[in-house]
């Protein structure tokens, strides 16, 4: 059920894991570990359906390269699906296997750890289908493409979730589960911690009411940045063995380096290509050097840079031309010196507030670039489309840059714990029985949005934690 | 539609280039670079003009692709771009190059020269098609171009539009 800890919060709540946040993470874990019979505790900071103790609680500071942090974040349960875009598409296997550009090491896990997870957050997600293979779809017999055979670039897709608000959609389940205590209103403040281990925690409303969590194993899934704050303001910081708890931030980011002309009508926008909602982009091949990041058609009208023109069809003659605005997603770097760390100001619940130091230096783009080039070269020379480039360098350090807003890697996942905080199953290295759930453990991104692995890796942890239960 | 009169080259180089043998592979008459009013030029050519043009200067049994029309089969481009694109890459480029040999035709002062039954244009794409790949690009105005594709809106830009 679905309670209101402002007016219904008992002294102790008591499950077999408890789940400090309601995003997709949160609420997903919780449904699946419900479905396995297991006692759950849900708890949201926010309301229901909005922040009621306001979203200053996130109130932030940052530096480096700008970054819009504040508004980035929703409060409430479903979290930040609450303006959720809807993209979806799983990581690529070389995504998980790709030694990384940075100092710090990739995921400790392989693609096919995820399989059974991304089927079901498909469901989860409210996708039509959990196929992404561009062969089976059919798609480049079915959509208007350019001609990508041995360019070492290949067609992927996006599919799309309508999108899916996890609190709305799913509030009935949690309301009618008889085995969820969801309490809103209700933040996570303190664990108190044995040597190895997680005794309970304990938890407050906005107006003074307090209550003491006993689980057997706690989760924390209060979202990307919210994870690494919550740890660090720990008496003891759990994980923070390698100095890595906030560590290592990352948001996918954009670069628009130019234009296209080619023929009309190709289809790398969203649309329904045999009956399936898809967005096509061009990413490399396995193998291909370079980051995994994805190559964007937008169709645009012709402006000053590119004139009226137009296009010499093979077929029809003199026709008009597609005018196409060129925009890449790009994987980003794990650096230990991106990363959220604790200012002294402190918010209304007594959490210190965190500060983000964004570090994407102009290099970054460099790869990125280099890739650009590639592209443009095999595109030119196996269709008829020409490039204008509109940006060929780098942003400078303090340039805005387009992002994601995917707030990723603070709590990485790691095969070693000098690598990272938590281990291949999300538990902290040195709590036995603490969990982080989210993108915030994420060691790598490619260049697909979070939420569909955020889904994949909760559905994971419910099946590790069913385990351990049983055990 | 570029003059008759323009066809005398201006290149010796290129004006050699006409008395080398013609391939005559066949060409579908839906292949690329053979709409109907090149045939109605050749034709004219056959019939009326060529016999007042003097010799090696025109071929009677050539087709032709101007300028604009070869600019705009290869890169795809509106005259007023290909121009403008022409005009910066004449004058970043030290000395003239001379295109590149082209079997089964012949740089004429106004475009390309070809026999029919040849597919030069084909060959030109080709060509194209090979700087891409070993990166024989270079950046005008912001678009990238094969060096080709570059030389040949160089050679727009000297018409008038």
């Amino acid at each position: 059920m679905i309670h209101d800890a402002r007016t219904d919060l008992p002294e102790v709540l008591e499950a077999d894991v408890a789940i400090a946040g309601g995003g997709p993470a949160g609420i997903v874990l919780a449904l699946e570990l419900a479905e396995r019979g297991r006692r759950v505790l849900l708890i949201e900071g926010g309301g229901r359906q909005s922040p009621n103790g306001g979203t200053s609680i996130y109130d932030n500071t940052t530096s480096g390269r700008p970054y819009p942090l504040t508004g980035s974040r929703l409060r409430w349960l479903g979290g930040t699906s609450n303006h959720w875009g809807g993209w979806v598409r799983p990581f690529d296997p070389r995504d998980f296997t790709d030694a990384p550009s940075g100092d710090l090491p990739g995921w400790p896990i392989d693609a096919d750890a995820l399989n059974a997870g991304y089927r079901r957050a498909a469901a989860w997600c409210e996708v039509g289908s959990a196929d992404y293979d561009v062969g089976r779809i059919g798609l480049e017999r079915r959509a208007r493409l350019l001609d990508l055979a041995n360019t070492g670039f290949e067609h992927r897709v996006f599919r799309f979730s309508p999108p899916t608000r996890f609190g709305s959609r799913y509030a009935e389940s949690l309301d009618r589960s008889e085995l969820i205590d969801c309490r809103v209103n209700l933040n996570l403040v303190e664990l108190q911690q044995s040597e190895d281990a997680v005794s309970s925690a304990r938890a407050v409303t906005f107006e003074g009411r307090s209550c003491t969590l006993r689980a057997r194993h706690f989760v924390i899934a209060m979202g990307g940045v919210e994870n690494a704050r919550f740890l660090l303001d720990q008496a003891r910081v759990p994980g923070n063995q390698a100095g890595l708890v906030g560590g290592g931030f990352m948001d996918h980011f954009g670069f628009t380096p130019g234009l296209m002309l080619a023929d009309a009508g190709l289809q790398y926008e969203r649309g329904r290509i045999a009956g399936d909602d898809l967005m096509t982009v061009m990413a490399p091949s396995a193998g291909t050097e370079g980051p995994n990041s994805c190559v964007l058609l937008t169709s645009t009208a012709p402006d000053d840079i590119l004139p009226p023109a137009y296009w010499t069809n093979r077929t029809s003659g003199n026709a008009a031309g597609g005018h196409y605005r060129i925009s890449m997603i790009n994987a980003p770097t794990a650096r230990r010196e991106s990363r959220i760390t604790l200012g002294d100001e402190r918010d209304r619940l007594g959490l210190r507030r965190p500060h983000l130091h964004w570090h994407l230096p102009p290099t970054e783009f460099e790869p990125v670039i280099a890739l650009f080039e590639r592209w443009m070269d095999a595109i030119g020379a196996r269709n008829r489309a020409r490039i204008k480039w509109t940006r060929k360098t780098p942003p400078d350090e303090n340039d805005n840059v387009g992002v994601g807003y995917h707030h990723m890697g603070t709590t990485r996942m790691s095969a070693d714990p000098a690598d990272g905080v938590v281990d291949p199953d999300g538990r902290v290295w040195d709590r036995d029985n603490l969990y982080v759930a989210g993108s915030s453990v994420y060691p790598a991104a490619g260049f697909a949005n979070p939420t569909l692995t955020i889904c994949a890796l909760a559905v994971r942890m419910a099946a590790h934690l069913d385990q351990r239960l049983e055990a | 539609m570029p003059s008759l009169q323009a066809l005398p080259l201006r290149d010796p180089q290129l004006r050699s280039e006409q008395t080398r043998s013609e391939q005559t592979r066949s060409r579908p008459s839906n292949a690329p670079g053979a709409p109907g009013r090149r045939r109605v030029l050749s034709l004219i050519g056959l019939g009326l003009l060529a016999p007042i043009l003097p010799m090696g200067c025109a071929d009677p049994h050539s087709e032709r692709m101007a300028w604009p029309e070869l600019a705009r089969s290869l890169t795809g481009m509106d005259d007023e771009t290909g121009r403008r694109i022409g005009r910066s890459w004449a004058e970043q480029k030290t000395g003239a190059e001379a295109l590149p040999e082209i079997d089964g035709g012949r740089w004429a002062g106004d475009g390309l020269l070809y026999a029919p039954g040849t597919e030069p244009l084909s060959q030109l794409e080709a060509r194209v098609r090979a700087q891409y790949l070993k990166q024989e690009t270079a950046t005008v105005d912001g678009w990238v171009l094969s060096r080709l594709e570059l030389d040949v809106l160089a050679r727009l830009a000297e018409t008038t539009g």
